[in-house]
């Protein structure tokens, strides 16, 4: 086995792949015992080879938090186009159901080699439902 | 209808999982830093990346291997040297992967380290890792220690290894540190360095009788009476100077008297010559006073004081003599008895510039010149301020019970001296007997160096699994750690030993770097870091330091010139040190072989993708196909079978082959490396098995002669060379190496050579693997051949040898 050791500047452009994501932390919308719906996403941001992906939490299930880490398993998962400047998407119409709590993860991999804007979020919004029936 | 906004939060991947957070926050996520402002709007965008500054820093063996696993921290070694080698919080990483810290040293042949190992394994080869510093405005880099930056470029470095600045020795004198400080000093004029050891344990061999007076010559007209004197060392690069010699007088009873007007002193160092120190570059002389009698003369002469009236260069003595007189007013400094020598030292720390040794006389170790005392130690052993090879044990101020020091940070005109237990803080007195004291700051202990760094007036450290820091400024002996609530557990997932704290100038972050966290798809180690905004005082989402091509353990992080740099590491893969030809069960496998499928092409891994072809001499029915595959047959590796047929019968013609296709191999060197087995002949009559007619001349190479392990071999040769018996069971998984040089053969197998000979002639010839003259073929397996167009050196065959063992496992 070979070995070797090299020093690295932190956050400078390097022209390498980066990985990134982000997910929020669970929401119930104040009504634990609900279900809810989500019904519609819109993300804003600047993004390279991005997906946007929804997790939920149902009824006698566990919470599986690899998933959310590594991205695995989502109930849905929305690819977004490539672009180069801030960009406010379009809306994407989904449908996920019995939701207890939820949650939204995004996540690209892009390079920057000192031009141009790196990979942005701004924000997404979404439309839920609260169902009526306790879950 | 509910809208609901998600933006970009605080990090908070220790949230609970209720639900319940009012303004989403973000929970999991990486590699993506927050800009803006924090009470008006804030946007994630993506790291850059972790520029290679093109600076690779050589890592460094211990003697001996070790072994260890994961039932205990306690890590044994054979023929290893840890109390020598190995510095407590050091990082070192083994052939199989291993990541390990000193957390404890106890014999030379074990030590406690600061975490479980996650593996099992011995007779592993370790490697010390190399630490990231700051040097005024550049990086440096060595095994262990630091090194200081002072006025006109002048280095002190105290430690391990050769000093790194900016990826490069010093040029000049290369600076190799140890435990006994050295100095750098710069010479403007050829913008080099010269380099040597600090302190004189040395004193003059200068007696009574070496000293004279003479009648005439002088021109000073000095005053006559008694004058006695002592001599020491000094050197010009540092000009320090070292303890002087006993007082010289004349009989040993008074002071040489002068008697007539215009005597002189001569002072022969014949003796002396030949036992002179290295770094020293004359004599300094001192002298007792005339002080206005001859009788106060007399008195001075044995009670003194002495006073420096010269130095004199060893180049500017005539016949090794000294001849000089002197008058009361040329009496300079006088003269000292505490220039110690420098105590065996960890670090260095520095206020003002005035250089301390750091973790010094603690407990010595069975080894040469370092039986009494040594380091790591309880002390902090301050220079005198006049003389830099001077360091007074009068000086020295141990931490509190006498605590080990592991680390040095400077600080707000003061430096914190890290122990196991706790921080304590070594500070000015202002009086000259005993210029620093050291006292007890928090009760939180450190493993390594890096744990602690101090930004803006505060203080932050990783103790115990959590991250602290000080409240309010430094000054403040409170630490707090509920900042790093919404951090907690991921923090907790390290040991100190593997946690870096560095300043992010750019992002104004602090961050905790959490080296060798866990081992990516790809298998190799990486790193975490989780940035502490100083400007928005939440955390953001880690940053991943990763790669599918090699160990990103970091083992160093410095800050310099506004930029957080880091040093990373460890395994990389096997290169091949640029084979002309290369066949590896990968290709095997990615070629869509199956078990019991006849390799008809084994694409090369080479550069010069030469791929070799599958063949066969057959009678239509003992043998009919090509060399075949065998999944996971050695070490969950596929091999080539070339026995696939079990046909083995002495004077027999068949067999199965690669021919090699090389048909530019010069005649230079050239050396191979096989993966081999052969049959083990059950069932058939034993007789030569034919091995492979690489670059040879035509004859009838075998690998095992008779059944007896031996072997003929004529690679790369016009002669068939014949190690005769090897002593290793062939039947068995080997590594075979041979080369072939001019005048120089030679063939080992597993690392130990079975035959050399100064006679051999380099060849071209045929080239095929597993036939050879006769025909005979080899009957076995081969699971990795590497080839190259001439003779590696020692380095590079062992570590071909390693990579092949450590794959194989074998």
């Amino acid at each position: 086995m070979a070995f070797q050791c090299d020093t690295f500047k932190y956050d400078a452009p390097s022209g390498e792949p980066i990985s990134w994501f982000l997910a929020f932390t669970y929401q119930d919308d104040g009504v634990e015992m609900l279900g809810k719906i989500i019904r519609k996403l819109r993300a804003k941001g600047k993004f390279t080879n991005a997906s946007m992906q929804v997790y939920g939490v149902t009824p006698d299930a566990t919470i599986d938090i690899d998933d959310l880490t590594t991205g695995a398993n989502p109930i849905i998962d929305i690819s977004l186009d490539d672009s180069t400047e801030i960009t406010q998407y379009a809306i994407n119409k989904v449908r996920c159901r019995n939701l207890l709590m939820y949650t939204v993860r995004i996540a690209g991999t892009g390079t920057f080699d000192g031009t141009g804007l790196r990979d942005t979020f701004e924000e997404i919004a979404i439309l839920t439902d609260t169902a009526s029936q306790e879950r | 209808m509910v809208q609901k906004t998600l933006v970009s939060g605080a990090f908070k991947p220790s949230s609970p999982l209720t639900g319940n957070d009012p303004s989403p926050n973000i929970f999991r996520g990486q590699n993506m830093i927050l800009e803006g402002d924090y009470s008006t709007g804030v946007y994630y965008r993506a790291y850059e990346g972790s520029l290679d500054l093109a600076e690779t820093i050589p890592t460094s063996a211990l003697s001996g291997t070790i072994e260890f696993d994961p039932s205990t921290k306690v890590i044994t070694g054979t023929g290893t040297l840890f109390l020598d080698e190995l510095h407590i919080g050091q990082m070192i990483i083994t052939t199989n992967g291993e990541v390990i810290v000193v957390g404890q040293l106890t014999t030379q042949t074990s030590f406690i380290a600061d975490r479980l190992p996650w593996t099992t394994a011995s007779g592993q080869a370790a490697e010390r890792l190399p630490i990231l510093g700051e040097l005024n405005i550049k990086r440096f880099a060595m095994l262990r220690g630091n090194a200081l930056h002072f006025d006109k470029g002048t280095i002190l470095a105290v430690g391990q290894g050769v000093l790194y600045v900016n990826g490069q020795p010093l040029p000049g004198d290369s600076l190799t540190a140890s435990r006994q400080v050295q100095v750098a000093v710069y010479d403007s004029a050829t913008m080099t360095y010269d380099v040597q050891s600090l302190g004189f344990e040395e004193i003059p061999n200068v007696v009574n009788g070496d000293v004279s007076v003479l009648g005439s010559g002088g021109t000073k007209n000095q005053s006559l009476g008694y004058y006695s004197f002592k001599v020491g060392y000094y050197s010009d690069l540092t000009s320090g100077y070292g303890n002087p010699t006993p007082t010289l007088l004349s009989g040993g009873t008074d002071g040489y008297q002068l008697t007539a007007p215009n005597s002189q002193f001569v002072f022969d160092f014949t003796t002396d010559s030949g036992t002179r120190p290295a770094k020293a570059t004359g004599y300094v002389i001192y002298a007792s006073a005339y002080a206005g009698s001859s009788d106060i003369s007399k008195t001075n002469a044995i009670q003194g004081g002495w006073f420096e009236v010269k130095r004199v260069a060893f180049t500017d003595l005539i016949a090794e003599t000294l001849t000089f007189d002197y008058t009361d007013s040329e009496l300079a400094t006088l003269v000292s008895f505490d220039n110690d020598m420098p105590p065996d030292a960890e670090f260095l720390g520095t206020i003002d510039l005035y250089p301390f040794l750091v973790s010094t006389d603690g407990q010595g170790v069975d080894s040469t010149g370092r039986e009494t005392t040594t380091s790591p130690g309880p002390f902090v052993s301050p220079a005198k301020p006049d003389n830099l090879d001077a360091y007074p044990a009068t000086f020295k101020v141990p931490t509190g019970k006498g605590e080990t020091i592991i680390g040095v940070v400077s600080a707000a005109g003061r430096f914190f001296v890290m122990t196991p237990n706790t921080l304590q803080a070594v500070t000015p007195t202002g009086l000259p007997a005993a210029p620093f004291t050291c006292r007890p700051f928090w009760r939180r202990g450190f493993v390594n160096p890096y744990n602690l760094i101090f930004v803006d007036d505060t203080l932050y450290g990783y103790s115990g699994k959590k991250l602290f820091r000080s409240t309010g400024t430094a000054d403040e002996a409170q630490e707090s750690y509920t900042f790093a609530s919404d951090v907690e557990a991921q923090l907790a997932e390290s040991s100190g030993g593997y946690v870096f704290i560095a300043h992010d100038p750019k992002n104004e972050c602090i961050c905790v770097f959490l080296s060798a966290i866990r081992q990516n798809d790809d298998g190799w180690w990486e790193t975490d870091v989780y940035p502490w905004s100083l400007t928005k005082s939440i955390w953001l989402p880690k940053v991943v330091l990763t790669s599918t091509e090699r160990d990103m353990v970091v083992s160093g992080v410095a800050t310099v010139n506004n930029e957080l740099c880091f040093i990373a590491g460890g395994r990389i893969p096997f290169s091949g040190f640029s084979p002309r030809q290369w066949f590896r069960p990968e290709e095997l496998t990615s070629s869509g072989y199956g078990n019991g499928d006849p390799i008809t092409t084994w694409v090369d891994h080479s550069i010069y993708a030469t791929d070799g072809t599958g063949n066969f001499d057959g009678d239509g029915v003992h043998v009919t196909t090509p060399p075949t595959m065998v999944t996971s047959y050695l070490n969950g590796y596929p091999v080539a079978n070339l026995d696939t047929f079990g046909v083995f019968v002495t004077s027999s013609f068949y067999g199965q082959f690669f021919e090699l296709h090389l048909s530019s191999l010069g005649t230079s060197a050239q050396e191979m490396a096989l993966v081999v087995k052969k049959a083990s002949g059950t069932g058939v009559t034993e007789g030569g098995y034919g091995s492979w007619q690489i670059s040879g001349t035509s004859q009838a190479a075998q690998y095992d002669v008779g059944g007896g392990n031996d072997i003929y071999d004529n690679f790369g040769s016009t002669a068939l060379q014949y190690p005769g018996a090897t002593g290793v069971d062939l039947s068995q998984w080997n590594v075979y190496q041979v080369y072939s040089d001019t005048n120089d053969w030679q063939c080992y197998l597993n690392g130990i050579s079975k035959y050399s000979t100064a006679s051999n002639t380099v060849s071209t010839g045929a080239v095929l693997l597993g036939k050879s003259l006769g025909p005979i073929y080899f009957h076995g397996w081969v699971a990795e051949y590497i080839l190259w167009d001439r003779k590696l050196t020692d380095d590079e065959r062992a570590a071909t040898l390693e990579y092949l063992q450590q794959k194989y496992n074998l």
